[in-house]
């Protein structure tokens, strides 16, 4: 792991009117690290995750990204077509609805492809083909290639949404409850898989969550967020079995046993 | 076993009190100001009545628990690397490489069979696929975890058979560390052996070992010394 970040965070803020949605949140993330940001509902988690990746700007601090030329760039100081480009090539975002994250007017493989295609990918039959090993890898069938993703069921469509921002191999990926809808055993395995993706391609990650068993399975670290403060950080073992301030202790101690 | 060498571990003036805020902030001494040195090639054993702080110890040697106050310092890619306050991708490569860490629970993801935990644990240490899967099945086979087990996830796994995939989870690699919490407490006589066996192999070629052994047999067989933990002074 190299320690040149590949994302940079520093004092980071965004109000709406009078509201602090958040306040003052730096780290550092590293290729091949997943970060977990938890925190009751409100609490400012999403706002982070829209101001990291460019689609919300923040009123103060700073995003500094290295891109693929190893150059750490200001995410707000680029151009629109510039953060555009890194979003198509280098990003993903899992949104928390997939309705947000899918072209429902098109096809399930296209949904898939057009990710591909925006990468520069050309060849009809390559296409098709990663498309279809990437819905293997989600566990959607086959068979199911041409068809409409608003004949899906949430969860299928979840899955799809994973396997669209996946496909093109980004550096960086997004994620919003990724797992919200899902049944236990299909998370499970979406969370398997991620895990390996990351250990294999060496991307990084930033999962907004308040399921604290997808972070105990999913990140490496964890920041626990409150009232739009960033109010204890570590390893996600050191927060969970170690939790020192008082709101991450309530977190803890509220999961229900299995 | 013992030998003289440059130590593996040193840890200094640890102090680790954990306040419960809501049980009216109620603060627990546990450690204060506890010290050792572990060098290569050398097993410590860790004593003292339950709830003296052992397993915390060994806790904060892995970073899972974060003292308040001292130094840790491990041998990490040929230099000393102060793990209390350290980055998080430092202390995940210690993690990774250098310290392995058998505690008493197996604690991993759902839906991954055994053979795969443990390959997984075996991929830090070659870059061979093939090589990290045969390391795997030797370890399984060493640790008497039937074949027919190994595709399946551990959660449906009796208490001795998941203690046997931990066991294998860190015994697979080349840990110069090895922080050992009760490794053979789940196991019968034959398997206990095995474990110890295999534990005393890799302190023989080097390893630096701390561990928690209640079971006097493996404590006897294993450790080249212990440790007395004192209890921490009670304060309101």
């Amino acid at each position: 792991m190299s320690r040149v970040p590949l994302l940079c965070a520093e004092g980071v803020a965004k109000s709406f009117g009078a509201r602090v949605a958040c306040r003052d949140v730096g780290f550092e993330l590293h290729a091949g690290e997943i970060l977990g940001v938890v925190g009751e509902s409100g609490s400012g988690k999403t706002t982070l995750l829209r101001c990291l990746a460019g689609q919300l700007t923040p009123d103060a601090g700073r995003v500094a990204y290295a891109d693929r030329s190893g150059a750490l760039r200001d995410v707000f100081a680029m151009s629109e077509a510039e953060r555009r480009r890194l979003a198509r090539t280098e990003w993903g975002f899992v949104h928390q609805n997939p309705r947000d994250g899918l072209r429902m007017g098109i096809s399930a493989g296209a949904n898939v492809g057009e990710r591909l295609m925006a990468v520069g990918w050309r060849h009809y039959g390559a296409i098709r083909a990663s498309a279809l090993a990437w819905l293997a890898n989600v566990e959607i069938a086959a068979d199911r290639i041409d068809d409409l993703p608003a004949g899906f069921s949430g969860g299928m469509q979840q899955r799809l949404q994973i396997a669209r921002n996946l496909v093109s191999e980004p550096r960086l990926v997004y994620m919003d409850e990724p797992t919200g809808g899902l049944d236990v055993s299909v998370q499970a395995r979406l969370l398997d898989l991620l895990r390996r993706l990351v250990q294999r391609l060496q991307l990084a990650s930033v999962v907004v969550t308040h399921d604290l068993g997808v972070v105990r399975m999913l990140c490496d670290r964890l920041m626990v967020m409150q009232a739009g403060e960033v109010v204890e950080e570590g390893l996600t073992d050191q927060v969970l079995d170690d939790p020192q301030h008082a709101y991450t202790q309530l977190l803890v101690s509220s999961i229900l046993p299995a | 076993m013992a030998r003289t060498a440059e130590p593996m571990l040193t840890a200094q003036a640890l102090r680790k009190s954990f306040t419960l805020h809501l049980r009216g902030g109620v603060t627990l001494p546990v450690l204060e100001g506890n010290d050792l040195t572990v060098a290569a090639g050398e097993c410590v054993g860790l004593l003292g009545p339950s709830g003296v702080g052992k397993s915390t110890l060994l806790r904060c040697l892995y970073g899972n628990y974060r003292p308040q106050a001292g130094r840790i310092r491990v041998r990490h890619d040929g230099a000393m690397v102060d793990l209390v306050g350290a980055p998080p991708y430092l202390l995940l490569a210690v993690r990774r490489r250098t310290i392995g860490y058998v505690s008493q629970f197996l604690r991993v993801i759902p839906r991954i069979g055994a053979l795969d935990l443990v390959i997984e644990r075996a991929l830090a240490f070659t870059p061979s696929e093939e090589e990290a899967r045969i390391r795997a099945m030797t370890m399984l086979t060493a640790l008497n975890l039937p074949a027919r087990l190994w595709a399946l996830p551990p959660a449906t796994f009796s208490g001795g058979e998941q203690q046997r995939v931990n066991l294998a989870r860190v015994l697979v690699g080349d840990y110069p560390i090895l922080l050992l919490d009760e490794p053979t407490a789940a196991l019968d006589q034959q398997n206990r052996d095995a474990a110890i066996e295999l534990i005393g192999q890799r302190v023989r070629s080097g390893a630096a070992a701390v561990g928690i052994f209640h079971d006097a047999d493996a404590r006897r067989r294993l450790t080249d010394r212990g440790v007395e933990l004192v209890p921490a002074r009670e304060t309101a």
